[in-house]
């Protein structure tokens, strides 16, 4: 009986220290979610007159939604691949958006000929090489932005 | 009223070649995708007429857009398609459009097409060929009727497309009217072999309104579409001239979330065949079906897939039976519906290249060609599976 009575506390001991170090694990992987809480800029060529869009509007931009800026001047949406860290950011945090959404909507443009898609680029130095080199461009990169001749973007409320 | 849609067709189709001098290489934007599958329909003639294993899974196609201003572009595809009997195989003209932009500004967005266009009414029409687009390998064949791929899918003609947004949610609205060249095969698919007649679509009319409502990521749509056929008898035809038309009213549900998502689409679809087979013969069903599929990512590259398909041929007699009797029981009671569940998987291996592989358990045989006089001697089982696994790339 006094055995069982030790195995039992002993497995009671085990399982408080499992519950303990996945608590602890929980608590360390927050705390870097936290630490990596990083955040996206948008930038546009020097051309585009309009640095203040809403949310809706962005999501229209990167729907491929809108073909112009307000003056007439064609919008040229640049694009990382949807595998990127800062994708994935840009389509959480700033268009409310899940990526493979934006997928699904630019698969559609491009293979029913409703429309065009995003260059896509490979890097973030090549969003801006790309930014920089394409009139009416709109794009991303991870903060902070470097001092280049690019204006950030401001997301207002709808 | 066709005759005049072929005619804009043919005139829009031109209108690249006026501009091919002048475009440079880089300002043409270029998308391809190639596939080759393998499949097998055990007890039909869904792909091959014995049920046996095919590589009749075959689907290739490239396409151009050039933007002529801010407000024209033009835009075409072309595909290779090879899939048995479940349409025609060969190669089509897929789509070729002058887009206008007619309204641009912050609230509105209204484009107008000419020339073949895609059907953009229902969730997967628009780009039903393209196979890294589509949630399975075979979509649920109550909506997305295959024996029908090239009448539902492509139309000469003008359609329409206008999007806004407002407090409550997001807006699209597309509407179109066109006609669609009925080839000799599919007109076989549709009546059978015994016809050596002319099918042709008068016309097609379809409208869809989606709503996003706003900050949601639910989406519902209503669609309608209205087709005139006419049948004009050929040389020693078991058919004589007949007319059919198709009413169909549809519903859609989708709602995306992070790691899953879901689907519905239903339908409802009276088809009124006048003469036919026998000068005063009718026939008058209102058939109704529909899915609810879901889907969900284990990661960014693995998808799993399950779905239920229900369709009956006609809701007043959505056994069959009626028909069996009617038909003195030359025509099973198992061709009055089909019903159909199917579990799926694609992995993204690389990029831009997708292995897709999935199993349909079908029972009834309501939605296998030909249309108005059922093979009975080929399609002889009630219970009947399909399976396929298919690679594909894009760029």
């Amino acid at each position: 009986m006094e055995e069982i009575a030790i195995l039992k506390i002993k497995v009671q001991g085990l399982m408080a220290r499992l519950v303990l170090v996945t608590l602890l694990l929980m608590a360390s992987s927050l705390s870097m979610a936290h630490s990596e809480e990083l955040s996206i800029a948008v930038l546009v060529h020097p051309s585009v007159a309009d640095t203040e869009f809403t949310t809706g509007q962005l999501r229209r931009i990167f729907s491929m939604r809108q073909p112009t800026w307000p003056d007439g001047q064609e919008v040229v949406v640049i694009a990382l691949k949807s595998q990127d860290k800062s994708h994935l950011l840009m389509c959480k945090n700033i268009l409310k958006m899940f990526p493979y959404q934006l997928d699904r909507l630019w698969n559609k443009l491009a293979f029913s000929g409703l429309g065009e898609t995003p260059i896509l680029v490979n890097s973030e130095q090549e969003m801006i090489e790309k930014l920089l080199a394409t009139p009416g461009s709109i794009g991303y990169v991870l903060e902070p932005v470097p001092d280049i001749n690019l204006r950030k973007v401001t997301v207002v409320g709808d | 009223m066709k005759k005049h849609f072929r005619c804009i067709g043919c005139l829009i189709g031109l209108v690249p070649l006026l501009y091919l001098p002048a475009v440079r290489a880089d300002e043409i934007n270029w998308h391809g995708f190639a596939s080759q599958g393998v499949i097998q329909a055990q007890d039909t003639n869904y792909v091959e007429n014995n049920g046996d294993l095919s590589f009749k899974l075959t689907e290739v196609g490239l396409n151009a857009s050039y933007r002529i201003n801010s407000s024209l572009r033009i835009a075409g595809q072309a595909v290779y398609l090879n899939g048995g009997n479940r349409y025609p195989e060969g190669p089509r003209l897929d789509y070729l459009i002058l887009d206008w932009q007619l309204v641009n500004n912050i609230d509105w967005q209204v484009n107008l097409h000419l020339g073949r266009y895609k059907n953009y009414h229902w969730l997967y029409s628009s780009t039903r060929d393209v196979p890294h687009t589509r949630p399975t390998i075979i979509l649920p064949q109550s909506v997305y009727f295959d024996v029908f791929r090239d009448v539902a899918l492509g139309t000469d003609g003008i359609s329409m497309q206008a999007q806004t947004s407002n407090d409550l949610g997001d807006w699209e609205l597309n509407w179109s009217m066109g006609s669609t060249p009925i080839s000799n095969e599919q007109t076989e698919n549709l009546l059978g072999q015994f016809s050596s007649g002319n099918l042709t679509l008068k016309f097609d009319h379809k409208a869809t309104l989606f709503w996003q409502p706003k900050e949601t990521n639910l989406r519902v749509g209503v669609s309608y579409l209205r087709a005139e056929f006419d049948y004009d008898q050929g040389m020693s035809d078991l058919y004589i001239d007949g007319d059919a038309v198709s009413r169909r009213i549809m519903g859609s549900v989708t709602y995306l979330s992070e790691n899953w998502d879901l689907a519905i689409e239903v339908l409802r679809e009276r088809v009124v065949y006048n003469d036919f087979i026998f000068q005063g013969f009718k026939i008058d069903a209102t058939a109704e079906g529909g899915y609810l599929q879901g889907r969900y990512f284990v990661n960014r590259d693995i998808t799993l897939t399950a779905r239920l398909d229900l369709f009956d041929l006609d809701r007043t007699d959505r056994s069959g039976k009626r028909r069996q009797l009617q038909s003195g029981g030359v025509v099973p009671a198992y061709f009055g519906f089909q019903d159909q569940a199917t579990v799926g998987a694609s992995w993204d291996f690389a990029q831009n290249w997708r292995v897709q592989s999935e199993f349909h358990r079908v029972k009834g045989t309501g939605r296998l060609a030909p249309v108005l006089m059922p093979n009975t001697a080929l399609n002889h089982s009630k219970y009947w599976n399909i399976w396929a696994i298919q690679f594909m790339y894009w760029f």
